[in-house]
């Protein structure tokens, strides 16, 4: 039985595409869809920098938590969206500890060797730190 | 004039440069100005001629000193009153030994082991004290300490730390005339009577297209950097006292906030840290490290040495003890313009500059890391009921009923 379902949203396709899922998903068993989305700041972080930062992201997922709530409506599935600030991977394990959040939902990010190198993957380490079942989902999985 | 928009295409396109690489590398933009800046020095100085950057036109210095002014007023104005004075006498006393123990440390670190001159001691004392609020608050938030009583009071020392090195950075160097007399007087009128004019006057002639608020600030911030001048100090003073004066009313108008950042992260900070970067000297840190790392580590030991006992004498537990220690040992954007006021005022010459660059840098880095890794005070997190400070650190935005952000 999944009673909670946690989505992490960068606005991303491959994030559209892991809410898309999830709704199928939160429909079948009935479940709460939780919508994360994580502002993460520049290192290190400066002042006046920080806050416009903080404002301009979250107006921006406003926005866009507006479209997920409609797709939603439709579906008939609960959405609960909120904003956070930190590192992602942290930021979304807490979400799922705060929650009991039984499966989280991700979408698969695409990124190159320096990337990944450089910033490294999100999913992996949410895959590696999750006490709940994660599923990644891959971008093409709503064109099939 | 087309040597003059050269130039400004130029500057134009290292910040656009800089900005780029912040993006792709998630770093700070002053951070990655201030490297765009050194690189920029280093390869057309090399290739063409170091004057073709123009770091001392007149125009430019304007331009990147404006920017100084409108960014330290613009941190001065994300102290939040209401927090501070409920926390001000915590505040203070963590605030005041975290500026001086550093300030007087360093001076001697810097007089002893460097054997640098009195002043350009002082000056090293001043660059290292700072404590950045923004890499406190940005912790703070992560995890939701900046809803704690805990959090609280150290965001507000924080400012305090500042306010000590602003005031240090304004009043030392300043030759003590009744010139410097006449200032702090006309400082103190100003800054009383700034919160009981401004909103009624904006009330009044405010929301306009004309951008009346804006000219009006400028107008004090240049009024007040022109009478601190003349006086032998130094603009940022009076700028970040104006900013915490007037953070409870400009500092709420958020749409007036975000035209003032549109103006400084646009046009006028990329001047000044380019600039300032321009003026780190690679070669004078290669060939004498030994002097950054002894600044880096007088600075770290210094606020180990103030900062941890004062949270003890404040009852601080073990953990957030070790932790504000390391958070309040940040510091980036008051180390830099303290640094170049030394610069730029010959108290000291180029390589102590990029030692103290360079140690500043570092400070805004390497503590937040140790913090993080290893002292972060996870039962506040999440042992909500003990501390009995509500919910856990989020910046929450609900789809139907969007929350006000919060503010520093």
């Amino acid at each position: 039985m999944i009673q909670r379902i946690l989505v992490p949203y960068n606005g991303a396709a491959s994030a559209d595409a892991a809410f898309n899922f999830a709704l199928g998903l939160a429909k079948t068993y009935n479940s709460p869809v939780y919508v994360l989305a994580v502002i993460q700041l520049a290192e290190p972080p400066m002042e006046v920098e920080t806050e416009a930062i903080i404002e301009n992201s979250t107006q921006h997922y406003q926005k866009l938590f507006g479209e997920l709530h409609k797709k939603a409506q439709a579906a008939g599935v609960t959405v609960h969206a909120s904003v956070v600030t930190g590192h992602p991977e942290e930021q979304i394990l807490m979400k799922a500890e705060k929650e009991h959040i039984d499966v989280i939902i991700m979408g698969h990010q695409t990124r190159g060797k320096f990337g990944r190198w450089f910033i490294g993957s999100v999913t992996d380490r949410v895959v590696d730190h999750a006490q709940c079942t994660v599923i990644v989902v891959k971008r093409e999985h709503t064109k099939k | 004039m087309t040597e003059v928009w050269t130039m400004a295409a130029l500057w134009v396109g290292l910040a656009l440069i800089a900005t780029l690489f912040s993006i792709w590398f998630r770093i700070a933009t002053a951070l990655s100005e201030i490297i765009v800046g050194t690189v920029a020095q280093l390869i057309i100085g090399a290739l063409i001629g170091s004057a073709v950057l123009g770091t001392k036109e007149p125009w430019i210095v304007f331009l990147s000193g404006t920017g100084a002014i409108v960014l330290t007023f613009l941190a001065g104005a994300e102290l939040d009153p209401v927090v501070f004075k409920a926390k001000w006498k915590e505040a203070s006393f963590i605030g005041v030994i975290a500026f001086l123990t550093p300030f007087l440390g360093c001076a001697f670190v810097a007089y002893k082991f460097l054997h640098w001159s009195i002043m350009a001691s002082w000056l090293a004392g001043v660059a290292l004290s700072t404590t950045s609020v923004a890499v406190v608050y940005a912790v703070m938030l992560e995890f939701g300490l900046n809803k704690t009583n805990f959090g609280k009071a150290v965001l507000a020392a924080c400012f305090i730390n500042d306010l000590g090195t602003v005031i240090a950075l304004g009043l030392i160097f300043s030759p003590f005339t009744v010139k410097t007399l006449i200032f702090v007087l006309v400082s103190v009128v100003v800054f009383i009577a700034l919160p009981w004019l401004t909103p009624r006057f904006f009330k009044h002639y405010g929301d306009r297209p004309s951008e009346l608020e804006t000219k009006y600030l400028l107008l004090f911030l240049f009024g007040m950097g022109a009478l601190a001048s003349w006086a032998g100090s130094e603009p940022v003073l009076p700028a970040y006292m104006i900013g915490m004066v007037l953070a409870g009313t400009v500092g709420r108008d958020h749409a007036l906030i975000r035209r003032l950042r549109t103006l400084t992260f646009g046009l006028l900070t990329p001047f000044y840290f380019i600039r300032a970067g321009s003026f780190v000297s690679v070669p004078s840190l290669m060939a004498a490290p030994a002097a950054f790392f002894i600044l880096f580590a007088g600075k770290m030991v210094t606020k180990t040495a103030g900062v941890y006992p004062a949270t003890k004498a404040c009852k601080y537990p073990e953990k957030e003890a070790r932790y504000t220690t390391l958070l309040m040992s940040t510091g980036l954007t008051f180390g830099s313009i303290s640094a170049l006021f030394g610069l730029t005022h010959g108290v000291i010459n180029q390589a102590q500059y990029s030692y103290l660059v360079a140690a500043v840098i570092a400070s805004a880095v390497i503590p937040t890391l140790i913090a993080n890794a290893w002292y972060l005070p996870r039962h506040l997190i999440f042992a909500q009921k003990e501390i009995n400070l509500g919910a856990l650190a989020e910046h929450s935005v609900e789809v139907t009923e969007p929350k006000k952000e919060e503010r520093l």
